[in-house]
């Protein structure tokens, strides 16, 4: 007798796993809450938002310019590549190495080419084009195995036509609805660039906000907000190489620096000190990267996973309960505002809510797992409800809570746990950059040696977060194998 | 094609052109830090006869990495950031630091929950308490508290305090302070100054425990190859242009009274330090 598993086990299984690994990693993380007194703060924040104001910020126009042209330069060529590289991903070499460029983030590789172009274009659009690049590969080349046309058809004849028309075409709907979701984040991590030095918003956000100016963070953020919120009104893929000439036309391209300084970083600043000695001296190395381990990867490391770990189950319940508010299925005209809720939610960069919670619940884990969860749920929620919106309407089918809760919910959830497990690794990365609040990851190490100038000790702990990286993108991988999930487009 | 040549162009003017570059660690009041820095550019262009340009850099680390890879051949430096920048480029001199930083100081304060009162010495009953630092690379806000904290408890801070934060710069300390996030903080002596004239402190919620030693900081720094670069008198020029600075409104961005002659060895306090701690 042939028996069929036609129940949802296998996603109750995972569900249950996920759950009880984040309450876990959540009891063992440093979660107090200490009693401030922020209203202060809070009060002064929310009069920004009530008066926002642009006017005192020089060189707006020049940022607002600047970001966008890091998007679209970064993009076009990490995009570009990645439907290169896309056909050549099953092969490991080529997959390894895209989970590699793409695990490290990309304020990190901003770091590392400052030190080899100043703060140059160069810099800003490297620092975006690389790890996207790897991001584009891996799902463009699942897009592509979800193709309709036999693939062997077109690896047998190599030629560009064939594979063009039998196999980008076929899928150029899907690639650029993709690509397009991507260039948002693309502004978004332009803006964030001006947090280390670079001309884009994010240089005079930071700013505002360390000073206490929230008028003009506010004025910012807005800004910032309904950048996005039109987003498809301004960038129609059509004109897509206009964008494109334009934005290399205006960036300035010298670098200032000499190539005997590239030289140097290379063969000096990212080799680890103690091998550039006179004299090999083994036991000097030994110590020295035992100190390192000891020091800072081991106890990094512990911080990262717990931090992630604790960040995603919160993130997959706020995706579970925002993603309702922007569907327009559930909520007809009214999940406009849930929609602008969730841009404000995914927008605002997770160092900036992070500072807002922890001025609330005080210095812990918390206002960091919150804060990933936040950033990242609003991210799930909306791709959720996007999803919710084009399942095929049934005649008979339920409204209201009926509808959400055993028409819509059961159909979206294996998408939904097919975007925690991609957004995992998202969350490991960007956990790198809550330093801030003294939650001491591998991104705060990482930090600290970058601030120090210890170019060695910055690279091996970089090393380190991509290999940790891969790794729960591997583990991550066999779970969606087990779930069948391979199947379902992820984003 | 026109763009070609335009590039060609721009590549070209950027090789000929001698401009002479500095920038300044973002420390203080960083609004408009860019229209008010090159005002300071053009009294320098003015004096100095070449074409002086203003970087704008975000962190102590990238002032110091445009320092070293020539993209800036002057700098305003805290104590750490000098002592640092010239281990890294030979040559490299102090010419000039601001009349305050002979004797410059930090200020530990607290919030009033703490109960914790002004006093001569380091309050030890401070190790109960969460405590932040301004940013790691500050000399006011991380490397002489940290040298201070060591001294007093025998220990590194994130044994001493229940928990030790960064907050990333002055004004954001005594902005958490205030709110209670930060039990402790310690922070510039100015930047406390310039907050409480501004009206952003409330003396009920935030006061000053403590104020450490004096100790020497923020300079400019010089490298050594610019009087072959430029010509044979420039650094000795452009020290003479930075004490002859009395503009009240190009002095207020930094903001020091006047300046006065620097040289390495008044930082031999600081780089003793920074050895000690690790950070160099």
């Amino acid at each position: 007798m042939i028996t069929v598993d036609t129940t949802a086990r296998k996603y109750r299984l995972i569900s249950l796993f996920i759950a009880s690994l984040g309450i876990l990693t959540l009891l063992m993380a440093d979660i107090e809450i200490s009693a401030t007194d922020p209203m202060d703060e809070l009060l002064a924040i929310l009069a920004g938002f009530i008066s926002p104001d642009l006017s005192q910020i020089d060189y707006l126009a020049e940022a607002l310019l600047t970001t966008v042209s890091f998007a679209v330069v970064g993009i076009s060529i990490a995009a570009t590549l990645g439907i290169f590289l896309a056909p050549l991903h099953h092969l490991p070499l080529i997959s390894h190495f895209c989970a590699f460029i793409r695990s490290i983030h990309e304020l990190f590789w901003a770091l590392i080419f400052l030190q080899m172009f100043g703060l140059s274009s160069i810099t800003g659009v490297l620092a975006i084009a690389i790890p996207y690049t790897g991001i584009f590969a891996r799902v463009y080349s699942d897009i592509l195995e979800q193709s309709p046309l036999d693939r062997r058809h077109w690896i047998n004849d190599t030629s560009l036509s064939v594979w063009l028309y039998s196999c980008i075409i076929p899928c150029w709907a899907a690639i650029a609805q993709y690509t397009r979701y991507r260039f948002e984040c693309g502004l978004r991590s332009a803006a964030i660039l001006g947090f280390i030095g670079l001309p884009t918003l994010g240089y005079y956000l930071e700013t505002a906000f360390s000073q206490g100016q929230y008028n003009q963070a506010a004025g910012l953020l807005l800004l910032f907000f309904a950048m996005i919120a039109t987003l498809k009104w301004w960038l129609n893929i059509r004109l897509v190489l206009v964008y494109l000439i334009a934005a290399i036309v205006y960036l300035p391209w010298q670098s200032q620096l000499e190539f005997k300084y590239l030289v140097r970083f290379i063969t000096q600043d990212i080799v680890p000190q103690p091998l550039l000695e006179p004299t090999l001296n083994l036991s000097h190395l030994s110590q020295w990267f035992g100190d390192l381990v000891s020091g800072q990867i081991l106890p990094g490391i512990g911080a990262s996973l717990l931090l992630s770990v604790s960040a995603l189950l919160c993130c997959g319940v706020i995706a579970l309960l925002t993603w309702p508010l922007a569907s327009r299925a559930i909520l007809g005209r009214g999940y406009i505002l849930g929609h602008g809720l969730l841009i404000v939610m995914r927008s605002t960069p997770e160092i900036i809510l992070a500072f807002v919670i922890m001025l609330i619940i005080g210095p812990s884990m918390l206002p960091a797992i919150l804060a990933l969860a936040l950033h990242n749920g609003a991210i799930i929620g909306y791709l959720l409800a996007h999803r919710a919106d084009k399942l095929p309407r049934r005649v008979d089918r339920p409204n209201g809570l009926n509808l959400w809760a055993y028409e819509l919910q059961p159909q979206i959830y294996p998408s939904f746990i097919s975007l925690i497990f991609y957004r995992f690794e998202v969350i490991l990365r960007e956990s790198a950059i809550l330093g801030m609040l003294g939650v001491t990851t591998l991104g705060f190490y990482i930090d600290s040696a970058f601030e120090a100038l210890f170019f060695d000790v910055a690279l091996i702990l970089i090393l380190v977060t991509a290999a940790l990286n891969m790794l729960v993108n591997s583990i991550s991988l066999r779970l969606r194998r087990y779930l069948a999930l391979d199947r379902i487009l992820t984003a | 094609m026109k763009y070609l040549l335009l590039c060609c162009l721009l590549f070209v003017s950027s090789i000929n052109a001698q401009t002479f570059t500095f920038t300044a660690i973002p420390d203080e009041d960083e609004s408009r830090l860019r229209s008010r820095f090159d005002k300071v550019a053009l009294y320098l262009t003015e004096q100095l006869g070449v074409d002086v340009k203003y970087l704008p850099v975000k962190s102590y680390s990238a002032a110091i990495s445009a320092f070293r890879n020539n993209q800036v051949q002057l700098a305003w430096f805290g104590g750490l950031s000098g002592v640092k920048a010239r281990h890294l480029v030979e040559g490299s001199r102090a010419i000039a630091q601001g009349y305050e930083d002979q004797f410059f100081k930090t200020y530990f304060i607290a919030h009033h929950s703490t109960g914790l009162t002004e006093q001569a010495q380091l309050n030890k009953d401070i190790a109960k308490f969460t405590f932040t630092f301004g940013s790691k690379g500050s000399t006011s806000g991380r490397l002489m508290p940290e040298n201070f904290i060591r001294q007093t408890f025998g220990k590194s801070p994130n044994k001493v305090f229940k928990r030790v934060g960064f907050s990333g710069d002055h004004s954001r300390t005594i902005a958490q302070v205030q709110s209670g996030a930060w039990q402790i903080g310690a922070v510039n002596y100015k930047v406390w100054h310039n907050e409480l004239n501004a009206g952003k402190i409330d003396l009920s919620k935030i006061k000053v425990i403590w104020t450490t030693p004096t100790y020497p900081d923020y300079q400019w720094t010089i490298r050594g190859d610019v009087d072959q670069q430029f010509s044979p008198d420039f650094s000795q020029r452009v020290q003479k242009a930075l004490l002859d600075m009395s503009e009240p409104s190009l002095l207020a961005s930094f903001p020091r009274q006047k300046f006065v002659p620097a040289t390495n060895d008044d930082y031999q306090p600081i780089k003793l330090v920074a050895k000690a701690i690790k950070l160099l």
